[in-house]
């Protein structure tokens, strides 16, 4: 089975070079030049291309010629998505619209005992965030060290919202800690359910049909400290609208053992690939996991 | 606090917490092979420390403890601090 393996692209310079073509020329400047970026990509970069064709025919079963258009297509979206995120961080929140299935979820959660959003490397979860400025809490974003330390510098600068939190996942454990503490406050911590990195508790599960392996540790979070979760997804609609997906909060009993709570976990992630598996049928081109998530077949 | 009182008060939380039996509970033991003690599990085992102890402990101790001795010793170290 595959697993992620922490690398991402793009760098400082990259996002403070759209934040000034987001200042001046605007944003449909910027979506322009990714016609360029992602014929880049389709042509010259099979390390990425090769599992997204993969994915389309072999997962949703395309014909070859459609995975490729649609691979384009994946292409495109992402390259706008991470405009549309530094474009919101920076505080240009006027050049999108949205809409919300599920906010009063979240609102619940806030207003009683807090738990967790788990989300996906699908649409624009990050959006979420900025989304996630109406609820009246704290919202701790859980992300890898080196994602965060990227983007912190020009983040600090242009975070508008102080109530939103980031949690960098790190080789010492601080991570657990502070989602314990954040969750003991009744706060919101929102976390991915779908990557994990070598080395971590993972489970093979049955996902679109075939085994892939996924992340425990989200979902033993949540039975853990016996927290509710809302499975939430933002996914791009049009060019600047985008539609928000909070699930209805869900708490599994966990039994008092070990065993217990792995079993709870496990019922959990089932529902977690279930809500995934719907969202990614209805937007096939908007997976953003550029490796062979089933392994190779 | 001696060396003993720590020794049965670890062992009393492992067997009761993460359901371990007694003779798994050697000083050589490794925490995650040998005990499948998660990283998810020296959270709570620090909670407990801190609680039974009264040490305040860090994650960046958290994770130099590799095996079952090495818990002993920093409960023991700490104590002296």
């Amino acid at each position: 089975m595959s697993s992620w393996q922490g690398k991402t692209r793009g760098g400082q310079f990259g996002y403070w070079f759209f934040i000034q073509v987001l200042k001046y020329p605007g944003i449909h400047f910027a979506y322009f030049f990714l016609h360029f970026v992602s014929t880049y990509f389709v042509v010259f970069v099979a390390k990425a291309r090769k599992p997204i064709i993969s994915y389309f025919v072999d997962i949703h079963k395309y014909s070859k010629w459609k995975a490729f258009k649609l691979t384009f297509r994946n292409f495109y979206v992402f390259g706008q998505v991470i405009i549309d995120k530094v474009a919101l961080m920076a505080g240009f929140s006027n050049k999108f619209t949205f809409n919300f299935d599920g906010e009063e979820n979240i609102k619940s959660m806030a207003e009683s005992e807090g738990g967790l959003l788990i989300g996906a490397h699908i649409g624009n979860w990050e959006i979420a965030g900025h989304l996630l400025k109406r609820i009246n809490t704290n919202v701790h974003i859980v992300m890898l060290q080196a994602e965060h330390e990227k983007i912190k510098s020009m983040l600090d600068d242009v975070m508008e919202e102080k109530k939103i939190k980031i949690i960098p996942i790190k080789d010492d454990f601080s991570h657990l800690f502070m989602i314990k503490e954040a969750l003991q406050k009744n706060e919101i911590v929102a976390i991915h359910g779908d990557r994990f990195l070598p080395g971590t508790n993972t489970i093979s599960r049955k996902f679109f049909g075939k085994e892939a392996e996924f992340p425990l540790g989200p979902f033993l979070l949540a039975t853990k400290y016996n927290k509710p979760v809302s499975f939430v997804n933002a996914f791009k609609e049009t060019s600047t609208h985008y539609h928000f997906y909070a699930s209805k909060p869900i708490k599994k009993v966990a039994k008092a053992s070990i065993e217990g709570r792995i079993e709870a976990s496990i019922n959990l992630l089932d529902d977690y690939l279930i809500n995934l598996e719907s969202m990614l049928k209805k937007y096939p081109e908007q997976w953003f996991n550029y490796y062979y998530f089933w392994g190779k077949y | 606090m001696g060396r003993d009182y720590v020794v049965e008060k670890v062992n009393e939380f492992l067997i009761d917490e993460f359901e371990l039996e007694p003779e798994q509970l050697i000083p050589d033991a490794l925490m995650k092979d040998d005990l499948d003690i998660e990283s998810l599990d020296f959270v709570d085992i620090a909670v407990i420390i801190e609680k039974e102890f009264k040490l305040k402990v860090t994650s960046e101790q958290m994770v130099k403890i590799k095996k079952l001795d090495d818990l002993y010793n920093f409960i023991l170290e700490a104590q002296k601090n």
